[in-house]
């Protein structure tokens, strides 16, 4: 067994040109598989790891219950943790400051730990803690823990208001919201508690997390939270489930994995054909010698043997330096990816870092490289041991066709030889030609996508007119803080006509516009309504994915209703053109409403639309204003935004977001994107690149002798040169052609796929000239480099030498 | 008769020291046009060197090979090939045709290198006289040893050079193939005016050389 390890290393020694190509292969093949294994891993376990961080790590609460309630709760073993949270009181302010007492679970599960700055949360009767904005709202410039304060607060509506002293046990740190809303909760003990609520009275949150052999994913958590709080007597509408937490920390990550699998099963198909082929390409003077050795007593499985450990060696030697590689390349990726993603978002909690490295999976990886190196070598290894020894000395290397008569040309000079070569290697060329045409048409591919990505398009998704944009922030079904939906924000609607008085009279500000949003019940859920003009209704109707007649005359003709999202239409339990029975509210009034469901776009801000035209005809005109733009000079946008945002400091439930901060975030998006996109294009394209330098190189070391006859016969330098480089060049021809007519019809198809379920920014398809300009250009480079480098090489030996070269 | 080749004191010298090995040692002699030259001499005795080197396909460590008065060696590379494919045509042992070209091919590819217009009856005439007219849109691997050898003749004499130089031409044909073809060869030199050189090591077809040449240890013993 040794005598054939050392014949196989001996052979890969002796292949030098080829050994090198294959061990570039496999290492660029592992690398790859690494960096993409890593990266999948290093997302999903991000989201598992830092979903509890930014989201808060219960499952749910049960919102206003009794204590027997949660007797009930802590009876079941399906709850692994239960904290409670209670309503204390109000504290008499200008702000909107509410108390609460909780326990040590809830703290833990909603990460309040994190925000404690100084001391620790209340213990005696008399502790409070609060954010610093809040001691210094009420007086205390420089709060200090020991510190006692004195604060005027009652426990419901139906007290009076009585001072209090309290001890400062700590402080927490500042949030942006509630600073820029006035509004702050703060903690007090379970005594004070529990001396101003009486027992009967005592209703509390719950946050709870599941026990692990609950079997709840995102999918099925709401109805497994509403079946365990029937079983404590708790109503269907007490249920909250921290959906977004649920989705990041359940989520097996199927999408992430499955996408990964699918590259990867890209990467390991096409490194199988490309290692097959470098083997293969060079099989003739193998065989011969393997031949000898058959010819010597090897047994057909000793010749495998040989053959299988000739590529094996190679993997040994490439697979770690590929793992290693790919490590490093996806470390320094992730980290770029995650500090980017850092900057972009905008709360304070710091997530959790992650060792992206997972041995398991890099032993996993290493098998896969090894398994498409042994994938590659099987066909060769068949060949191998089939043959006999005598067919093996004479083994020519099988055409397409066994040609014994050739057409060929009435004049022969080198264009004619180039031509006749490619022919005769017919397989090998178009084989050639393939494997590098089609790493180029995922090229073509890829930048028809990225390549089309419309910043400017996917920031006016978000911010459609203008340079701001002023909305309201609400829910649809906060049952805990009703005083969130919007319903009860329009009753009160801080977009009121003073407000857009007083941005138009800003410095610098050109036009303002306006848009309303109304609510709606049909039976009890509460929906957002949109209400379009002409130009906002034509606007979304424009957009991909509409359903249905998004025509606005017939809609304002006929009265009628669009849903927002044409997606989830089926998933509501409706269908085009059924009738729509509903009760419409703003700010004063309710109207019943019934009409026609016309359409639906593709996504539109909210749940339903109407036109201007009937919400006067349902004479719902009192302030509606839900969103306003704001338009200004570009010269002057620092300067309004500071001035909109000192205007609207004082304003709760409302959002802003400016057109250049959509626009760089987008940009950001797509340049990760892209980088990512043309970094695995790269790799796949050196692979591709790879076997065709193999196929000139082989195609020139056994064709020495002939060249060397030319040369005799009188070819000069200058004619070799010559009709090398044109052989390159026609490679790349083929593949550039091939590139071009798979890959942009292929890609001009992704596109339309994409655009019409609105991926990223993709908008107006413009022919990607630029970068396929950049992939001919680096495709004749490399390639005439190569076919330079080689003709050097092969006037290195004396033209007598050549001639005598033994095939 | 006219003195077509020439050398003077031509040497090839092989490595150096107690390795020194003088393949071709001081060499002089001189070939008339149309004459038949047989080279002969033992295995290593420095002939087919000698041959390259007459041929422009070795460089020299001394001397000189005039070709018509031509110093060979001071051609530049490209320029000895052109020179190459105008006046000298080669057959060698081991046939070297071109494998993936047909027989026609093969035989007028000197011509389409140089760019001349070729000389069609000339070729169709070599053709009829070496008997491969059928064989013409063959692959050369599909002929047998004596017909390639046939296509090498026609391709050394398509370009109607001042010399042909044979490099053992029968030395993988069997002896009746080996007697077709030196027949033929001579005959089409004949026929077309031609200097030939011949290495051999067969002494029958030395004898009907107009002249033999041995060489022994590099060096011109008569």
């Amino acid at each position: 067994m040794k005598s054939i390890t050392n014949l196989a290393i001996s052979n890969d020694k002796n292949n030098k040109t080829r050994s090198i190509l294959i061990i570039i292969t496999i290492l660029l093949s592992t690398m790859l598989l690494t960096v993409i294994a890593l990266i999948c891993y290093s997302s999903i376990a991000y989201n598992h790891k830092n979903a509890g961080a930014i989201y808060g790590s219960y499952y749910g609460t049960y919102a206003n219950i009794t204590e027997n309630q949660i007797h009930e709760m802590t009876l079941r073993n399906e709850f692994s943790d239960i904290g409670k949270i209670a309503y204390a009181g109000i504290v008499k302010s200008d702000n909107n400051v509410k108390m609460y007492w909780l326990d040590d679970t809830v703290r833990k599960l909603a990460n309040l730990n994190q925000n404690l700055e100084k001391g620790a949360f209340p213990k005696e009767a008399n502790d409070i803690i609060a954010q610093k904005a809040f001691y210094k709202s009420i007086g205390y410039n420089d709060p200090k823990v020991g510190e006692k304060i004195t604060l005027s607060c009652r426990a419901n509506n139906s007290s009076k208001y009585s001072n209090h002293t309290f001890v400062i046990c700590g402080i927490l740190k500042d949030s942006k919201s509630n600073v820029e809303q006035k509004g702050y909760q703060v903690y007090v003990s379970k005594e004070y508690y529990e001396s101003q609520v009486p027992k009967e009275k005592r209703y509390y949150s719950v946050y709870f997390r599941l026990n692990q052999s609950v079997r709840v994913t995102s999918d099925n958590a709401e109805d497994v939270l509403k079946k365990l709080a029937d079983k404590c007597g708790i109503a269907e509408n007490q249920v909250i489930t921290n959906n977004y937490y649920l989705i990041l920390s359940l989520d097996p990550g199927t999408e992430t994995i499955c996408g990964g699998l699918i590259i990867a099963a890209c990467i390991v198909l096409f490194s199988v054909i490309v290692i097959y082929n470098i083997f293969q390409v060079g099989i003739t003077q193998k065989i011969q010698e393997y031949g000898k050795i058959k010819a010597i007593g090897a047994t057909k499985k000793q010749l495998r043997a040989v053959v299988m450990r000739e590529g094996m060696t190679l993997a040994v030697i490439g697979i770690p330096i590929g793992l290693i590689g790919g490590s490093i390349v996806a470390n320094l990726g992730v980290k770029w990816m995650f500090h980017h993603a850092e900057e972009v978002r905008t709360s304070s909690i710091k997530t959790v870092e992650i060792s992206i490295i997972s041995i398991p999976l890099l032993v996993l990886v290493a098998m896969v490289s090894f398994i498409t190196v042994w994938l590659a070598l099987r066909k060769p290894m068949r060949i191998v041991s089939k043959i006999s020894p005598v067919e093996a000395m004479r083994y020519q290397e099988k055409n397409s066709k066994k040609a014994s008569i050739r057409k060929g040309y009435h004049t022969m000079g080198v264009k004619e030889m180039i031509f006749a070569s490619l022919s005769m290697n017919k397989k090998r060329t178009i084989m050639t030609v393939c494997t590098m045409g089609l790493s180029c048409v995922l090229f073509v591919v890829i930048a028809n996508l990225v390549g089309n990505i419309d910043n400017e398009y996917d920031a006016r998704q978000s911010v459609e007119y203008g340079q701001f944009m002023i909305n309201l922030d609400y829910s649809l079904d906060d049952k805990a803080y009703p005083e969130n939906n919007l319903d009860a924000i329009l009753k009160k609607n801080p977009l009121d006509s003073q407000l857009i008085q007083d941005i138009q009279s800003l410095e610098g500000v050109t036009s303002v516009r306006t848009r309303n949003i109304l609510t709606m019940r049909i039976g009890k859920k509460l929906n957002s309504v949109l209400v379009l003009d002409n130009e906002g209704f034509e606007h979304l109707g424009e957009g991909e994915n509409g359903k249905g007649n998004l025509d606005y005359d017939t809609a304002v003709k006929k009265d009628a209703i669009i849903f927002g999202w044409s997606y989830f239409i089926e998933d509501y339990g409706f269908k085009l053109n059924q009738k729509i029975m509903a009760e419409f509210y703003d700010a004063k009034d309710t109207v019943s409403f019934e009409g026609e469901l016309l359409g639906s776009f593709g996504n539109c801000d909210t749940d339903w639309a109407i036109t201007d035209k009937t919400c006067e005809k349902l004479g719902l005109e009192h302030n509606n204003v839900g969103y306003i733009w704001v338009d200004c000079k570009k010269n002057q946008i620092i300067k309004v935004k500071k001035e909109l945002e000192e205007l609207l400091r004082n304003l709760e439930h409302i959002e802003i977001q400016s057109y250049q901060d959509v626009l760089s975030m987008s940009r950001l998006g797509t340049e990760i994107l892209q980088l990512a996109c043309y970094a695995i294009l790269l790799i796949i394209g050196v692979i591709g690149f790879m076997n065709m330098a193999n196929t000139i190189i082989m195609g020139i070391i056994t064709r020495k002798r002939e060249f060397g006859v030319l040369q005799a016969i009188g070819m000069t330098n200058k004619q070799l040169n010559y009709m090398l480089q044109m052989e390159g060049i026609i490679f790349t021809f083929g593949t550039v052609l091939i590139a071009i007519m798979v890959g942009i019809p292929a890609g001009y198809g992704v596109f339309q796929y994409g655009r019409s379920h609105g991926w990223m920014g993709l908008h107006i398809y413009h022919f990607p000239c630029i970068e396929i300009f950049i992939m001919v250009v680096l495709l004749l480079v490399m390639q005439m480099v190569l076919s330079f480098l080689l003709s050097r090489n092969i006037r290195k030996e004396s033209l007598v030498e050549r001639i005598r070269n033994q095939e | 008769m006219k003195n077509i080749i020439r050398t003077e004191n031509l040497s090839k010298i092989y490595g150096k020291g107690d390795n020194l090995v003088k393949a071709v040692n001081n060499v002089n002699l001189s070939i008339m046009q149309g004459e038949f030259v047989a080279i002969i001499g033992k295995s290593g005795s420095g002939k087919s060197t000698l041959l390259h080197m007459l041929g422009g396909l070795d460089l020299p460590t001394e001397g000189k090979v005039y070709l018509r008065d031509q110093d060979l060696f001071q051609l530049k590379e490209d320029k000895l090939a052109v020179f190459r494919r105008r006046r000298i045509g080669f057959i060698f042992q081991s046939y070297n045709l071109v494998s993936s070209i047909n027989v026609w091919e093969n035989i007028v590819l000197p011509l389409g290198l140089d760019g001349k217009e070729m000389d069609e009856a000339f070729i169709r005439d070599i053709i009829a006289t070496l008997g491969l007219e059928s064989k013409l849109h063959n692959l050369p691997n599909t002929l047998s040893g004596g017909q390639q050898q046939r296509v090498a003749i026609a391709r050394a004499l398509a370009s109607k050079p001042d010399i042909i130089l044979a490099d053992e031409p029968t030395g993988n044909l069997d002896s009746k193939t080996s007697d077709e073809v030196i027949a033929l060869l001579k005959m089409s030199t004949q026929k077309y005016g031609q200097t030939l050189v011949m290495i051999t090591h067969d002494a029958d077809i030395a004898q009907i050389a107009d002249r033999t040449i041995i060489i022994e240890d590099g060096r011109v013993v008569e």
